[in-house]
């Protein structure tokens, strides 16, 4: 509601403010053009009467100026200066001295003018409208009249135009609130939705019927981020679920050691059995938590990854002669063609991963077969794999070996690296955390072989905030 | 009493055979579901504990397949304990159903249960007249005065006592009291039963010529 009424009541102010400026200044203009038509057919009319005015009072031939004392007036002349029809006009005349030379009937009190510039000119004094002339010999000529007739029409017409202007403002104002409300509507109904999507089932969505105005385009970036939001949720769900079974295997192993132990009374040696076997399941507890614990600074984007220039084939040998009694215990060919593959990384981490890769391996080949470790350069970049002759992986499972807790069976898989289930996602995680891929082919019966890329050098590029 | 643990965690395979041993059990051991059913089959146990994840195939499967031929009671042993699970292990088949990580001695006083449910038996106390036996506690009491035994031994008394009334072959007692792993030509079995007939009076256990042993049979 609050929206709706703050955005209506922007636009209406605005509209409003608008309307007003242009009726006003519209109303002001037609206002004044009626009044200086109005003025102007007066100052005509002042005009006229003085002219008359001038020509009575010529003086005769031979005649002084001042001897004119009984102007020549017209009866018609007369009646444009009569008062008593209410004609509001009226004259007066001064010799130069200032002397009254004459005035109409009822003329109202006049003084003379003070300006004496020779010729004509208008000006209101008061309620009257007066025309001045001043002739060369000195004498001063006034026509007038009163205007206040006049004035109270202009007032009159003010009042109606401002009227007008008015009721069309507030017929206008109705519209635009209408207008508004329009507008305001879908927003308000998105907005609401959004705010239901947030609080309670994300796996809602923003109905979107027109994609490419504005509002469509806020929509579809809310729904995309309710979906990204809705599938890091599940995900981290997932692995919350999964972490926590986990570690329900250890957890169960030591409990039972233990008790078992203080069940009935045991020989030292049988007592140090127990918890040798203690020992070992919670250092296994423990890999599993170190791992969930990488993974997770992984996935928050803090984990530091020191870039350092590196060869991926010295990397691999140490790794190489790192599993060496494992791959003899098993009998196992160990191929190796390393070729120079630099790159810029963390060593530590690429240790990590092609470890893991060869203890996988290794694990899952039975006696007697080949591992094959390649490292070579890639356009720029470093490429290692490492295949192996083992069962290989079914298609179905192929895209799923990365990630986390996913095992080849159903079961516990007592893999040489601990078994967590979190190899192949710790792999991938460091890999994608240096910018590279990471990926695997496989063949049933025949083997399979993990492949990684890394890109040339760059500048140190930032660790990417979010795992896709 | 015999027990098969069929578990593919080595560790806790290993603890609980040890523990189950101590307790006076026969067990036989198995890693995954084919080596399971196969022994689950082929013997008859008193009682087997099935993990839910297993390789070859899993818990569930195992036991849908044991029902159609075997009555065993079976205890579900498994890390997954959400309702459907649950509901699932049970309707398989399983008697109970017990989550990962477990209380032992809850446990141990499942699989006694289980049994007891398997012999058809309700009540964990037996009176013998002077001896009296109670099958919770695993004791044994003599005139009221309690008598040590050996588990083996008790575990012999405790399957005679269960079926009380019944000659019970020699061969049955080895099927039951001794696991894969013993030698079935050894004596160990006439030297148990001396021993109880030492400890617990000579008439206790009656010796059917030909046939075997019982309690509370003719003579």
């Amino acid at each position: 509601m609050k929206l709706r009424y703050s955005i209506r009541a922007r636009l209406l102010g605005h509209i409003g403010l608008l309307l007003l400026v242009v009726l006003a200044g519209f109303g002001y203009v037609a206002w004044h053009r009626e009044s200086a038509a109005r003025i102007a057919e007066i100052d005509r009319e002042l005009e006229k009467r003085l002219n008359l005015l001038i020509g009575a009072y010529r003086p005769e031939a031979g005649q002084r100026l001042r001897e004119v004392s009984q102007p020549h007036l017209s009866p018609r002349t007369l009646e444009l200066f009569a008062n008593e029809g209410g004609d509001p006009f009226y004259y007066w005349v001064w010799l130069g001295e200032g002397l009254v030379q004459g005035h109409s009937n009822d003329a109202p009190e006049t003084p003379m003018p003070a300006q004496r510039d020779k010729g004509r000119s208008f000006r209101m004094r008061g309620d009257f409208r007066e025309l001045i002339h001043v002739a060369p010999s000195g004498r001063c000529f006034l026509v007038g009249r009163d205007i206040r007739s006049e004035r109270a029409a202009m007032r009159a017409d003010a009042a109606s135009l401002a009227a007008f202007g008015l009721g069309v403002l507030l017929l206008g104002l109705g519209l635009a609130w209408w207008i508004a409300s329009r507008v305001t509507r879908p927003l308000a109904k998105v907005s609401r939705t959004a705010k239901q999507i947030a609080d309670g089932d994300l796996s809602r969505r923003i109905d979107v019927p027109k994609p490419e105005d504005e509002l469509g385009e806020v929509s579809n970036v809310l729904n995309e981020t309710f979906a990204r939001l809705e599938t890091a949720f599940a995900r981290q769900k997932q692995f919350t679920a999964d972490a926590s079974h986990e570690l329900r295997t250890p957890v169960s192993l030591i409990l039972t050691h233990a008790q078992g132990a203080l069940l009935r009374e045991q020989t030292p040696a049988e007592y140090r059995e127990a918890l040798a076997d203690c020992v070992r399941a919670a250092q296994r507890m423990k890999t599993l938590i170190d791992s969930l614990l990488d993974l997770a600074r992984f996935d928050a984007g803090v984990e530091p990854i020191q870039r350092q220039p590196c060869d991926l084939a010295g990397l691999a040998r140490d790794c190489a002669n790192l599993v060496r009694p494992l791959t003899e215990a098993k009998r196992l060919r160990l191929d190796l063609d390393l070729r120079a593959a630099p790159c810029h990384g963390d060593s530590a981490r690429l240790s990590q991963v092609i470890t893991n890769l060869l203890a996988n391996a290794i694990h899952f080949t039975p006696d007697s077969g080949t591992i094959a470790l390649r490292t070579n350069q890639d356009g720029g970049g470093a490429c290692l794999s490492v295949s192996d002759t083992g069962p290989g992986i079914a298609p179905d499972q192929l895209s799923r070996v990365f990630e986390r807790f996913h095992r080849a069976d159903a079961s516990r898989a007592r893999a040489a690296s601990g078994g967590t289930g979190l190899g192949l996602a710790i792999c991938d995680a460091i890999v994608k955390a240096h910018g590279g891929t990471i990926t695997v082919e496989s063949e049933i019966a025949k083997g399979t072989i993990f492949t990684v890329h890394l890109p040339p050098a760059t500048e140190p590029s930032r660790f990417p905030r979010s795992q896709q | 009493m015999r027990l098969l643990i069929i578990e593919d965690e080595a560790d806790m395979l290993r603890r609980l055979a040890t523990i189950l041993r101590a307790e006076g059990y026969a067990v036989d051991t198995a890693e995954d579901g084919e080596e399971g059913l196969y022994k689950a089959q082929e013997n008859d146990y008193d009682a087997v504990l099935l993990d839910a994840m297993l390789p070859k195939f899993d818990g569930w499967e195992l036991l849908a397949r044991l029902r159609k031929t075997k009555k065993t009671p079976v205890l579900m042993l498994t890390a997954r304990d959400a309702s459907a699970d649950r509901v699932r292990g049970l309707d398989c088949g399983a008697d109970d159903y017990v989550v990962k990580p477990f209380d032992l001695p809850e446990l141990l006083a499942r699989v006694r249960a289980l049994i007891r449910r398997g012999a058809a038996i309700a009540i964990t106390r037996m009176d013998f007249g002077e001896v009296v036996l109670d099958t919770a506690q695993r004791c044994v009491w003599r005139k009221g005065e309690v008598v040590a035994l050996q588990p083996s031994e008790y575990a012999l008394l405790e399957y005679l006592a269960l079926h009380r009334g019944e000659v019970v072959t020699r061969t049955t007692l080895y099927k039951h009291l001794f696991d894969e792993n013993e030698d079935t030509l050894s004596n160990l079995l006439d030297v148990r039963v001396s021993n109880l007939r030492r400890k617990l009076g000579q008439d206790f256990i009656i010796t059917r010529r030909g046939h075997g042993y019982g309690i509370g049979i003719e003579p």
